[in-house]
C-alpha cells in the first residue's frame, strides 16, 4: 500500500473503514461498464455511420458461407438482408427504428451487396475480431459485439489507470471524459471501427508515455503490452487512424526523448509499432489515403472524380478561406454540434455547451501548466487539428460539412485533451472545488440530455415530444429494460462515474505533494 | 526568460501602453462603425426615424397629417435596403437621396412612445441635414461614451476590481458586441449602461474617498442611459444593480447607506420605464390555449436550445447586422472558447456571494428568454435575440471574475497569450466578413476589401485601412490590457494607509 492511501483511511469515517481498504474508485469500471452499456442499448442495429458497410465486413470477415457468399462480381457478396438493410431510419429523424420490423433476422435467405470491405478499403483486424460474435441471432451477435467493445475499452483504461505512474493519472480520466460527451461515447459503444480508431489512439499514446517513464520490470512489460494492443486497435480500424497512431508515437517521443541508453532501448518498441502501423496505412489505402482516408464507406470509384475537381478548386482562395475559418465546426462537432448516428440525430444547444465548456475550461485550465515540450506537442496537435482536414477537404473540393465528419479527427481531439491537462515538470494539473463541482454538473447533465434525445430518436423518432420514453416506443430491444430503466440507469451511473473520478483526482492531488512553494501560497488563498 | 525584456521597458514603456490604450479601442470601435452603412443595426429604420423626429424640427421631421406616421428623409425611412440578403451590398443604397428632405412618409418611428425617449432625445442633437455625416457622428459618440466610461471607470474603482472591467468586456464584445457599441442601436446605451452600471456600484459601495463621489455618478449616469433606451435594459439594470448589491453586501450602517444610491438608479429606471409604454410587445401574438400539455414540451424544449442564444452573441447561428451576416465558426469557437476557459479559471476564486449571484444570474440567462418565448408561442430561434440578452451575459462574466479582498485571480502568460490572440483573431475575421458584406456582398470572398466595392463612405479611409487598422488597434488593446490584469492587483496596494491597517490583521 502506497504511503498516500494509509493516511487516506484513516482520515475516513468509521463507516468507511469498515470495508477495509474498499475504495469508491473500485466502483469507477463498473459504472463506466453501466453507462457505456446504456449507450448500446440506445441505438438499434446499423445506428453508426456506414454501419450497413461495416457490418457486410464484419459479417464477411467470418469466411462462413452461411453468412456470406461470394457475390456475382468481385466486388459483391451475398449477405442476409437484415445486416444490409438494418440502418432503413438512416437520415429520417422522425423515423423510428420500427422499420427494421419489416425486416427479416432469422431467414438464410442472402441478398447481394457491393457494400462491404471488399478491395481491403479498410485495415481486417477490427472486422475479424468482431466476426468472431457472429452468429444466428443477428441483432445478439451485433449487441455482443458492442458490449465486447465497452468491455474491451474499459478495461484497458482501468488497467492503463492502475498501471501509469500516479501523475500520469489525470491526463488518463480528464482525458476521457472531456472528449467523449457525447460522439465518443456513442461510437465507443458501437458496431464503427471509429470506436476503436478512438479507444485505441486515445491508449496508445499514454500506454507508450507510462512505458517510457515507468521504473519497474513487470509494469514496463504490461504497459508494452497494452500500447501494441492499443496501436492494432487503431490501425487495425481505420487507415486514418494508423496515421494518428504514428503521429502520437511521435508526440510521446517529443515528451520523453533523452540521450540515454535506456530511451533507446525502450524505444525498439515504437520503433517496430510505427512499423506495423505503416504497414496497415499502406496496406488499407495505398497512396490515395490522404483524400479517401476521409470518405466513409467504399467510394474506391470516386477518387478519380475527387481527382478531376482538385485542377479547378486548388486555386480557389474562397474554399481554401472557407474551410480555413469553419474547420472549428468540426471539433465542435465532436462535443454535439453535429449529430449523432447518421448525422440525423441532433443534439439540443444545452448538451453541445455543456462538453464543450468542460473540454475548453478543463483544457484551458491545464495550460497553466506548461512546459516548452508540453508547448510544442499541444500546438502541434491543434496545428494538425486545424491543418489537416482544411487540406483534406480543399484537396478534395469540399467545403466543411461535406465529406469530413468530425469522428474521424475526434482521436486526435482525444490525444489533445490528455496532453492539455499532463503534468509538466514538477507542476501538476488541479481543479478547485469549484471547478470540481462544475464539471461533475455538466457532464453529467450534458450525457442526461444527450442520451435521452439518442434514445426519443430511434424509440418514437423526434416527431413525438415527452420525456417519457416508454409511451408510444415504436422499437427496443427485445428482452431489454424498458426504455426509461436504460435511461435513468446509463445516466445516474455516467454520473456516479464523473463525482468518483473527479473525487479521485482532488484527493490525489492533496496527497501528492508536487506543487512547488510558490504555488501552494496561491493555492492557498482559493480556499 | 521574458523579464530581462520587461525590465528593460519598465515602468515608463508600460505606463504609456495604458495611455494609449483607450485611443486605442476608440480606433477599433471606429473600425467597427465605418464597417457598415446607414441603417446596418436590426431596425434602424425605426431608431434613425425616431431619432430624426426627436429634434422637434420639421426640417427633419415633418407631421403627414396621420398621426400614425410622419415625413422623414428618404435615407432615414428605409436605409436597409439591403437587409436579410447577405449577398446584397450596400450598393442599393446608391439610389437613395441622402440629402433629400423629409419627404417620405412611415410608419416605423417610436411616435407612440414603445421605446424610452432619452437615447433617441441624446442622438437627435447630432442630427443634421446630411444623413451620411449624422450617422457617423451618433456613432463616433457611441464609442466616444463608452471608452469615456470605461476610463473613468478603470481609476475610479478599486485597484481589485479593475481586472473585472477589463475582463468583462473583452470576452464578451466579440463581434456582436463591438457591433452594437458602434452602431446607431439603442442596443449600445443598453449594453454600456448595465455593463458599466453594476460595476460604478460594486465600486461605490467598496470604493473610500473622493472617488465614490466619482462612481456614484457614473452609476445615475449609467441608469439613465439603459433605461433611457430599451425598455427590458431597465429590468435588466435592476437585476445587475442586485447582483452589485449581493456581492458587496455587509451588514453595516455604511452598507445601508449606500444603498441609498441603487434606490435613487430605482426611481430613475421607474421614471423612464413608465415614460415608455411598452408592456412587452413579445407576448403580443399569443393565440393559443396555454395548457399543461402545451407547455411543457415547449418549456423543456426551449430550456435545451437557450444556450443557442448565450453563444450567439459569439455569432454562432445568429448573424450580426440584420441577423444577415453569419460569421464563420472561427469567430465563434474563438469567443466562446476565450470566454469558457478564463471563465474556467476565473471559477477557482469562490465564495458564498458569488455563488449566489452567479446561479442566479445562469438562471436568469436561461429564465428570462425561456419565459418571453413560451408566452409569445414561440421557439428559440425566433424573436428573442442575443444582442437583448448580451448585457446580462456581461454582468455575468464580470461576476464570475468577482474576488474577496483576500482571493486573486491568475492567469499564466500562455493562457493570456492565447485569449488574446484567440479574440484579436475573431475581430480580425469579423471585421473583415462585416465590411465585406456590405462593399460587394459576401458572395465575393477575397482578401482585397477594396476590389469591385460597391458601398463605402465618402471618406479617404479605404475598406482595407479599416480593416488592417481596426484590427491592429484592437488586438494591441487587449495585448495592453488583459496581460496588465493578468492577476488582480491585490487592494492592499492602494488602499489609505489607516484602513490598510484595520484590514492587514484579517
Amino acid at each position: 500500500m502506497r504511503p498516500g492511501s494509509q493516511q487516506m483511511s484513516s482520515a475516513r469515517s468509521g463507516e468507511t473503514r469498515r470495508f477495509g481498504r474498499f475504495r469508491l474508485i473500485f466502483l469507477a469500471p463498473f459504472f463506466a461498464l453501466i453507462a457505456l452499456t446504456a449507450w448500446a442499448f440506445a441505438s438499434p442495429m446499423g445506428a453508426s455511420p456506414d454501419d450497413d458497410y461495416h457490418l457486410v465486413s464484419i459479417w464477411c470477415s467470418t469466411g462462413d458461407e452461411a453468412y456470406c457468399q461470394p457475390g456475382s462480381v468481385e466486388k459483391s457478396r451475398f449477405v442476409p438482408e437484415a445486416v444490409l438493410e438494418s440502418p432503413c431510419y438512416a437520415f429520417f429523424d422522425n423515423r423510428s427504428a420500427e422499420c427494421q420490423e419489416q425486416l427479416d433476422f432469422t431467414t438464410d435467405e442472402l441478398v447481394e451487396t457491393a457494400r462491404g470491405n471488399f478491395v481491403g478499403a479498410y485495415p481486417p483486424v477490427y472486422y475479424s475480431v468482431m466476426s468472431v460474435f457472429v452468429g444466428d441471432n443477428i441483432l445478439v451477435s451485433v449487441m455482443l459485439m458492442r458490449l465486447f467493445n465497452i468491455l474491451l475499452f474499459v478495461g484497458i483504461t482501468t488497467a492503463l489507470y492502475v498501471l501509469l505512474p500516479i501523475q500520469r493519472r489525470p491526463a488518463l480520466v480528464w482525458g476521457w471524459l472531456i472528449t467523449t460527451m457525447p460522439l465518443g461515447l456513442f461510437l465507443i459503444a458501437s458496431n464503427n471501427p471509429s470506436g476503436w480508431a478512438i479507444a485505441g489512439v486515445g491508449t496508445a499514446w499514454l500506454a507508450l508515455l507510462g512505458y517510457y517513464e515507468t521504473t519497474g520490470r513487470g509494469k514496463t512489460i504490461a504497459l508494452g503490452a497494452l500500447f501494441t494492443l492499443a496501436v492494432f486497435m487503431a490501425a487495425g480500424s481505420r487507415g486514418d487512424s494508423a496515421l494518428y497512431v504514428a503521429g502520437a508515437i511521435g508526440v510521446v517521443w517529443v515528451l520523453t526523448f533523452e540521450r540515454s541508453r535506456q530511451f533507446v532501448v525502450r524505444s525498439a518498441l515504437p520503433a517496430a509499432m510505427l512499423a506495423v502501423s505503416a504497414v496497415f496505412f499502406l496496406m488499407s489505402r495505398q497512396v490515395s489515403s490522404g483524400i479517401s482516408g476521409f470518405s466513409g464507406g467504399s467510394n474506391a470509384q470516386t477518387i478519380g472524380t475527387q481527382a478531376a475537381d482538385n485542377l479547378e478548386n486548388l486555386a480557389g482562395f474562397g474554399l481554401l478561406a472557407y474551410n480555413l475559418l469553419n474547420v472549428p465546426s468540426l471539433w465542435v462537432g465532436v462535443f454535439g454540434g453535429w449529430s449523432l448516428g447518421w448525422i440525423d440525430t441532433s443534439m439540443p444547444a444545452v448538451v453541445t455547451l455543456l462538453a464543450l465548456a468542460v473540454f475548453i475550461g478543463i483544457g484551458f485550465a491545464g495550460l497553466s501548466v506548461l512546459n516548452a515540450r508540453k508547448a510544442f506537442v499541444v500546438a502541434g496537435v491543434g496545428f494538425v487539428l486545424w491543418a489537416l482536414p482544411t487540406y483534406v477537404l480543399t484537396q478534395g473540393g469540399d467545403k466543411v460539412g461535406e465529406q469530413v465528419q468530425p469522428r474521424y479527427i475526434l482521436p486526435l481531439i482525444v490525444l489533445l485533451g490528455g496532453l492539455l491537462v499532463l503534468q509538466a515538470g514538477r507542476k501538476r494539473f488541479t481543479l478547485g472545488r469549484v471547478q470540481s463541482v462544475v464539471v461533475v454538473l455538466a457532464l453529467s447533465g450534458a450525457n442526461l440530455v444527450a442520451l435521452h434525445m439518442n434514445m426519443r430518436r430511434y424509440i418514437t423518432g423526434n416527431d413525438v415530444p415527452g420525456w417519457n420514453l416508454n409511451a408510444g416506443a415504436e422499437w427496443f430491444w427485445s428482452g431489454a429494460p424498458a426504455p426509461m430503466v436504460v435511461w435513468a440507469v446509463g445516466s445516474a451511473a455516467f454520473a456516479g462515474l464523473v463525482v468518483i473520478l473527479a473525487r479521485e483526482m482532488s484527493i490525489s492531488a492533496a496527497l501528492v505533494p508536487e506543487i512547488d512553494s510558490s504555488e501552494e501560497t496561491k493555492l492557498s488563498a482559493f480556499r | 526568460m521574458f523579464t530581462g525584456v520587461r525590465s528593460v521597458l519598465s515602468r515608463s514603456g508600460r505606463r504609456i501602453g495604458l495611455l494609449v490604450a483607450p485611443f486605442l479601442v476608440f480606433a477599433a470601435l471606429a473600425a467597427w462603425a465605418l464597417s457598415s452603412p446607414v441603417g446596418s443595426s436590426p431596425d434602424d429604420d425605426f431608431h434613425l426615424t425616431s431619432i430624426w423626429c426627436a429634434t422637434g424640427n420639421s426640417e427633419y421631421c415633418a407631421p403627414s397629417g396621420d398621426p400614425g406616421t410622419r415625413l422623414v428623409p428618404p435615407a432615414v425611412a428605409d436605409p436597409a435596403c439591403f437587409a436579410y440578403d447577405a449577398d446584397k451590398s450596400a450598393g442599393c443604397q446608391n439610389r437613395i437621396d441622402f440629402t433629400a428632405g423629409a419627404t417620405e412618409e412611415t410608419e416605423r418611428g417610436n411616435f407612440a412612445g414603445g421605446y424610452p425617449v432619452v437615447y433617441y432625445g441624446t442622438m437627435s442633437l447630432f442630427v443634421g441635414p446630411d444623413v451620411h455625416a449624422s450617422v457617423l457622428v451618433m456613432r463616433l459618440i457611441n464609442i466616444t461614451l463608452f471608452v469615456g466610461l470605461g476610463v473613468a471607470l478603470y481609476l475610479l474603482l478599486p485597484v481589485n476590481r479593475r481586472q473585472i472591467l477589463v475582463w468583462q468586456w473583452a470576452l464578451t464584445t466579440v463581434p456582436l458586441g463591438l457591433f452594437v457599441l458602434s452602431s446607431n442601436n439603442p442596443s449600445a446605451w443598453a449594453l454600456m449602461g448595465i455593463g458599466y452600471g453594476w460595476l460604478a456600484l460594486l465600486g461605490f459601495y467598496e470604493a473610500y474617498g473622493r472617488k465614490r463621489i466619482g462612481l456614484g455618478v457614473v452609476f445615475l449616469l449609467t441608469a439613465v442611459m439603459a433605461s433611457g433606451s430599451r425598455s427590458d435594459a431597465t429590468i435588466f439594470f435592476v437585476l445587475a444593480v442586485f447582483a452589485a448589491a449581493i456581492l458587496a453586501f455587509q451588514s453595516t450602517r455604511r452598507y445601508w447607506l449606500s444603498s441609498l444610491l441603487p434606490v435613487a438608479g430605482f426611481v430613475i429606471c421607474a421614471l423612464l420605464f413608465r415614460s415608455s409604454r411598452s408592456v412587452d410587445v413579445v407576448t403580443g401574438g399569443l393565440d393559443e390555449q396555454l395548457t399543461l400539455g402545451v407547455l411543457i414540451p415547449r418549456i423543456a424544449y426551449n430550456l435545451t436550445e437557450v444556450p443557442s442564444i448565450w453563444t450567439g452573441i459569439f455569432g454562432q447561428s445568429w448573424g450580426l447586422g440584420w441577423l444577415d451576416t453569419s460569421m464563420p465558426a472561427i469567430v465563434w469557437a474563438s469567443g466562446l472558447a476565450a470566454l469558457i476557459g478564463a471563465g474556467f479559471v476565473a471559477a477557482r476564486a469562490g465564495s458564498v456571494r458569488k455563488f449566489i449571484v452567479v446561479a442566479l444570474g445562469a438562471l436568469a440567462l436561461a429564465v428570462i428568454p425561456v419565459t418571453l418565448l413560451v408566452l409569445a408561442g414561440k421557439d428559440v430561434g425566433e424573436d428573442f435575440q442575443p444582442r437583448y440578452l448580451l448585457p446580462l451575459v456581461v454582468v455575468f462574466t464580470g461576476a464570475v471574475f468577482f474576488t474577496t479582498a483576500r482571493q486573486t485571480i491568475t492567469f499564466s502568460r500562455p493562457q493570456v497569450w492565447l485569449v488574446v490572440i484567440a479574440l484579436s483573431g475573431a475581430n480580425f475575421v469579423a471585421l473583415h466578413l462585416n465590411i465585406r458584406r456590405y462593399v460587394t456582398g459576401i458572395d465575393a470572398l477575397n482578401a482585397d476589401l477594396d476590389a469591385g466595392r460597391q458601398w463605402w463612405w465618402q471618406l479617404i479611409v479605404t475598406p482595407n485601412i479599416t480593416w488592417v487598422v481596426g484590427s491592429i488597434a484592437f488586438g494591441l488593446a487587449l495585448a495592453i490590457l488583459l496581460p496588465r490584469q493578468r492577476e488582480t492587483i491585490p487592494l492592499t496596494a492602494e488602499l489609505p494607509a489607516p484602513v490598510a491597517a484595520v484590514n492587514s490583521p484579517v
